[in-house]
């Protein structure tokens, strides 16, 4: 009897002591981050920009005094030396406590980039609040301005923009995600450099300035995020990667050239290209392609320079011949097929020829080297870094068109004799 | 002596016991320190150890096989009271340090990632504690929990291992030398010492059934043990690379937390932190059993009950000795393969050799 009783007043203890509410915190108490924008400031100052959620907005909308033009967020910008001495200064002057746990974004200005992250992302990798998952921005211009003029129109809450443009960038594989786990890995790995999706605020005035040359045969130039013509809108946008040597940012890879990145690491699932009708170049073919198969990377380490074998194989969709002729047959559809090879072949050269100029590995060749060494010593005597800025590249690109859309021929437009 | 013996435990409860004893470290800074030592080759000192392991206790099994009793019977038999009394400290030093060491590992885990808030004696409390709790209940019926409990634990283990795969590079887990042969002793040896824990087979080998229950139970317990540290270290390694790999304090839980399927599939390592403790605790609470067991064998106790609440408080204090989390990983890896392992090996090879010495005796089937 003694022993159940005991058993009883045991149990009934356990039961309060691990219901899990040590220290726990109701979600009205505590301020949500969302996004994180950081910058460099004067004297060695961090600013930090968080994005904080108002949850009255969001959860009740007008019943609950959440107006139209109540905002679902609010920002706040804070300087000190350190992150988790802004977090402190935050937490004066909310009444909540803040909580980094669902931090969607971080934001890192471009001088702040350019400086250097390694002081900034220390507690990023450490702290628990702080998750691999994750998703990393570099900005053309500063974190703050992103963060304030960031204005999604189609989104509520601004973390849900920030997932949706980082899943709806496989549409165009203009953007490349990268989460906080994959920049990390890349800092500390034997080879490889990291490298981030870029942003920016776009002025909305609709002028043209591209970054690159248009490829020969391509319609599209290369642009940098905030270049983009266009106007209305959401100014901030998030296109091509912002690459890293070290944890200092060296440059900026174009919207094309991010394509061709993941052309090659095998993240392109499918999206549309226009070039040249090869008889009529004035007018534009579409096409909608896809990785046949998965790109094949070797790297050839026997003669006195690496050589970078690359071979891609594409499978397209005609989805637009305006011109008439009769792509879809097949003494025609070669000269497309090779048309398209020679665009993607060029920007693809384009792109490596650039990461070289920079001294990034932003693919990761090194990576395809790995078994051609027995130890870790041997692999990084082999000084991969110096190595591929001298690497030759040989690349090939297939196209077949599988598939000629909703058509299977085109009638010419009757014109008047 | 009766009073403490456990009676028949079969097939189910030994696999159980064998799993649980040899697989918690896969929740501790285990794999990290292997990568930190073998580099990129760390999963293949993982298969090294497991091997050995399983070669070690299948010898003292044999052994068993030949002379009925159990582990400290027989050494008396075959070498002596005296070095049965070495053998049986030994083995207790070993199980009671497990107890020790663990109950302050998971204490600490606990707070670094779930109760940061909590004062770290009531957590150190709560492990020892609950595991000094479920042994009044009997070893048989812990290892039949545990049993109940291992599909739940392989399951998550492996949808773990699986919700990461899209992150994960296999030519990470190369060059397959990692930092060079030389550096696959220090975690192959650490591992053989963390193994020393499957000795409780042996130390309770007259609760089982027979001989071939003990094999079955070495076979598939520690077998699926060691296959599951392999692939989980192997995983560890392609996801995060060596260089940020050894850097991680909990390498599962980092895993955990990187699972990202979409907006709606994510934050899983909540429901994993709940994982690791029931493992904890078992795994406390199996060794301390075992240590209790083997005391009560030395000084002819009549039973171990009445010893738990002393031994958990004075293991709940000795715990909390350590300074920080890093000594308590110092502690292991001086103890793990400097001394656990060199034991563990001497005496499987003296029992070994001492059975074959004097040998023929028949095979028995029951222990």
């Amino acid at each position: 009897m003694f022993s159940r009783v005991v058993l009883i007043i045991l149990l009934l203890v356990l039961s309060i002591s691990v219901i899990g509410c040590n220290g726990a915190h109701e979600t009205d108490e505590i301020s949500w981050v969302i996004s994180i924008g950081l910058d460099k400031g004067n004297n060695g100052d961090l600013i930090v920009s968080y994005q904080i959620a108002v949850p009255l907005v969001l959860a009740a909308g007008e019943a609950a005094g959440g107006g139209k033009d109540k905002k679902s967020s609010i920002i706040i910008t804070v300087s000190a030396p350190t992150l988790a001495e802004t977090r402190n200064l935050l937490n004066t002057s909310e009444s909540r406590a803040v909580n980094l746990s669902h931090v969607t974004a971080i934001v890192i200005g471009e001088d702040l980039a350019r400086a250097g992250v390694q002081d900034a992302i220390g507690a990023l990798t450490r702290f628990r609040e702080f998750r691999g998952s994750m998703f990393l921005f570099v900005c053309r211009g500063t974190a703050k301005d992103v963060l304030t003029q960031n204005s999604p129109q189609l989104e509520v809450l601004a973390s849900r923009w920030v997932e949706n443009i980082v899943q709806s960038s496989d549409e165009t594989s203009f953007g490349l995600p990268t989460n906080l786990h994959e920049f990390y890995t890349r800092l500390k790995g034997d080879t490889g450099s990291p490298y981030v999706m870029a942003i920016a605020v776009n002025p909305l005035t609709g002028q043209n300035k591209p970054a690159k040359n248009l490829v020969a045969g391509a319609k599209l130039p290369g642009y940098l995020a905030g270049d983009i013509p266009r106007e209305g809108g959401n100014p901030v946008e998030v296109l091509g990667t912002g690459v890293f040597k070290e944890d200092k940012l060296v440059g900026y890879l174009s919207n094309e050239e991010t394509r061709a990145i993941a052309i090659l690491s095998n993240n392109y699932p499918l999206g549309f290209i226009s070039i040249d009708d090869p008889l009529l170049p004035k007018h534009a073919v579409n096409v909608f392609f896809r990785t046949g198969r998965k790109s094949k990377i070797h790297v050839d380490l026997g003669g006195e320079t690496p050589v970078i074998r690359i071979s891609v194989f594409l499978e397209g969709e005609l989805s637009s011949i305006p011109t008439g002729i009769m792509y879809e047959s097949q003494e025609y559809k070669i000269l497309l097929e090779t048309e398209l090879s020679n665009v993607i072949h060029e920007q693809i050269i384009n792109m490596l020829v650039h990461a070289q100029s920079l001294g990034v590995d932003v693919l990761d060749f090194g990576y395809f080297m790995r078994p051609d060494f027995s130890t870790t010593q041997e692999l990084i005597s082999y000084g991969w870094d110096r190595r591929f800025r001298q690497a030759t590249f040989n690349v090939e690109v297939n196209t077949k068109i599988r598939r000629t859309g909703l058509m299977n021929k085109t009638s010419p437009i009757r014109r008047e004799e | 002596m009766d009073d403490y013996n456990s009676g028949r435990m079969g097939m189910s409860e030994g696999t159980a016991l064998a799993f649980i004893v040899t697989f918690p470290s896969i929740f501790l800074s285990f794999p990290s320190s292997g990568v930190a030592s073998a580099g990129s080759g760390a999963w293949l000192s993982e298969i090294l150890a497991g091997f050995i392991s399983g070669v070690l206790t299948s010898m003292m099994i044999y052994v068993l096989a030949r002379y009925p009793g159990d582990l400290l019977s027989v050494t008396e038999r075959l070498l002596g009271r005296m070095l049965a009394y070495v053998v049986g400290l030994f083995y207790f030093v070993v199980l009671f340090s497990f107890a020790i060491l663990w109950t302050r590992e998971f204490a600490e885990n606990t707070m670094l990632t779930a109760l940061s808030y909590a004062d770290f004696p009531f957590v150190d409390s709560c492990y020892i504690l609950g595991a000094g709790f479920i042994l009044f209940a009997g070893i048989e019926n812990v290892c039949r929990a545990t049993y109940i409990l291992l599909p739940f634990i392989i399951t998550a283990i492996v949808l773990v291992l699986t919700g990461v795969v899209p992150l994960a590079r296999p030519y990470l887990l190369l060059p397959w030398q990692g930092n060079g042969l030389i550096s696959f002793i220090q975690p192959t040896l650490s591992l053989i010492g963390l193994s020393g824990g499957l000795s409780i087979l042996t130390i309770l080998a007259p609760a089982f059934q027979s001989v071939k229950t003990m094999k079955g139970a070495v076979l598939f317990g520690y077998g699926a043990s060691a296959v599951i540290r392999t692939l989980s270290v192997a995983t560890f390694t392609m996801v995060f690379g060596a260089n940020v790999a050894m850097e991680k304090t909990l390498p599962f839980y980092e895993m955990a937390r990187l699972i990202y399927i979409n907006r709606y599939l994510q934050r899983f390592e909540a429901l994993f932190i709940l994982l690791w403790v029931i493992v904890g605790i078992l795994a406390i609470a199996v060794s301390l059993y075992g240590a209790l067991f083997i005391m009560a064998k030395l000084f002819k106790l009549p039973a171990i009950k009445p010893l738990l609440p002393a031994m958990t408080l004075i293991i709940a204090q000795i715990a909390m000795i350590p300074p920080d989390s890093n000594s308590v990983s110092v502690i292991e890896l001086m103890l793990y393969p400097y001394v656990f392992a060199p034991g563990v090996i001497i005496i499987s090879s003296a029992l070994l050799i001492a059975a074959i010495v004097k040998g023929g005796k028949k095979k028995c089937s029951h222990v």
